[in-house]
């Protein structure tokens, strides 16, 4: 992970766009370049009038080589450096899609989800902040409902005694139980601040 | 490792991305290929102009030129490309720091805090998302905090009618339905 707070982006994924780049522009500036000295007659010819001819010829059609290289290289550029670009930005849109739709899980109560990134994704930390989120929740649930689970089988046992008319001790001992895990559910639940 | 099926997944933070690094590669053609024209141009004319001509092919007249010339550009590009990838990664920070934290404030329990970012900043879609499972989760819990309070409420008339020794039926079952309909909004989520 980079020392970025925000932005926390997998080992070399900056210097490997930026590599990327630079040879993508070295190769479109080496094929144009090239190109433009290839494209025109190799030799000037002999003597000093013949030479004079041929740059004059070079001089009328440097312009249009030069312009047709290099439209063309920079074409060939922009469409591997926007191929690269699209592949890496995805690397971290793609990423924040898919915690975007955790989220909507969550909002709608699913909170079974665990996100997994592919191995190039960046923003690893934030995938483990949303199962953290995830996680914390299941926890209260799980709390609540075993709680819920003793007051549902000692209501029913309540109920029995009710009708038994048994002691009051007995009810008591059974009112009280319930009232420990109502007071233990009150408990989990303050701590989520509503 | 398994691949994406779409990878044009956020159009407006994708396409400004790459918008950034095409405008700096347009930057550095425009300006290489001005510069390389002069520079040959103002060779051809000295040698035009010249009584003594000692060049004898085309690589002996371009070559010194395009090589310089590229390879000034060139590095010129690579610092301009820092300077670009640099700006581009600094402005997506301060909006995923800013998720970063309000996450740890939603994992901690805290959902009074609405999760937003400043208007322009990139992510405003994740963030949308976010606030949307802080308001769900916080309705639920509203929900399940409501319903709880209805079953203590409950558990008190149970004792007070204990206490006063007219416990009845009707007491139990207030409490079952009250546990029951609490159980209920508990199950709105599923763990």
């Amino acid at each position: 992970m980079s020392r970025a707070i925000g932005l926390t982006t997998q080992k070399n994924y900056r210097f490997l766009l930026y590599a990327y780049s630079l040879v993508i522009v070295l190769l479109g500036a080496s094929f144009a370049g090239l190109g433009v000295i290839w494209s025109l007659p190799g030799n000037l010819g002999e003597g000093y009038h013949n030479v004079q001819a041929m740059l004059r010829g070079i001089q009328q059609m440097l312009f249009f080589r030069i312009t047709l290289f290099y439209s063309i290289a920079i074409l060939i550029i922009v469409v591997a450096m926007v191929v690269l670009h699209l592949l890496y930005s995805h690397r971290i849109a793609g990423p924040a899609y898919r915690i975007g739709q955790e989220a909507a899980r969550i909002a709608r109560g699913n909170l079974a989800g665990i996100i997994k990134f592919r191995k190039h994704d960046n923003l690893m930390d934030m995938a483990e902040s949303m199962n953290d989120v995830a996680s914390q929740y299941r926890e209260h649930i799980g709390a609540v409902l075993e709680h819920l689970a003793f007051i549902e089988e000692q209501s029913q046992k309540m109920s029995v005694l009710v009708q038994e008319e048994s002691d009051e001790a007995t009810l008591k001992q059974a009112a009280e139980e319930i009232t420990g895990k109502s007071n233990a559910i009150a408990d989990c639940l303050a701590e989520i601040r509503t | 490792m398994f691949f994406r099926k779409i990878y044009f997944i956020n159009k407006r933070f994708q396409t400004r991305f790459i918008l950034k690094f095409v405008l700096a590669v347009m930057c550095w053609a425009v300006a290489t290929v001005w510069v390389y024209s002069s520079l040959v141009e103002k060779k051809l004319d000295a040698l035009r102009y010249s009584s003594h001509v000692d060049i004898k092919t085309t690589g002996d007249l371009l070559l010194p030129i395009t090589l310089g010339t590229h390879l000034i550009s060139f590095l010129l590009f690579a610092a301009l490309l820092a300077y670009t990838m640099r700006s581009v990664m600094k402005k997506l920070s301060p909006p995923l720091y800013s998720i970063k934290k309000d996450l740890a404030r939603i994992a901690s329990g805290d959902l009074t805090s609405e999760v937003s970012l400043c208007k322009g900043e990139e992510f405003q879609e994740l963030t949308s998302e976010l606030e949307l499972m802080r308001r769900g989760l916080r309705e639920n819990f509203v929900l399940i905090k409501d319903r709880q309070l209805a079953l203590s409420s409950a558990m008190s008339h149970i004792d007070n009618a204990m206490s006063e020794g007219r416990l009845s039926m009707t007491h139990v079952e207030t409490l079952q339905s009250e546990t029951a309909r609490l159980k209920e909004s508990v199950h709105l989520f599923q763990c």
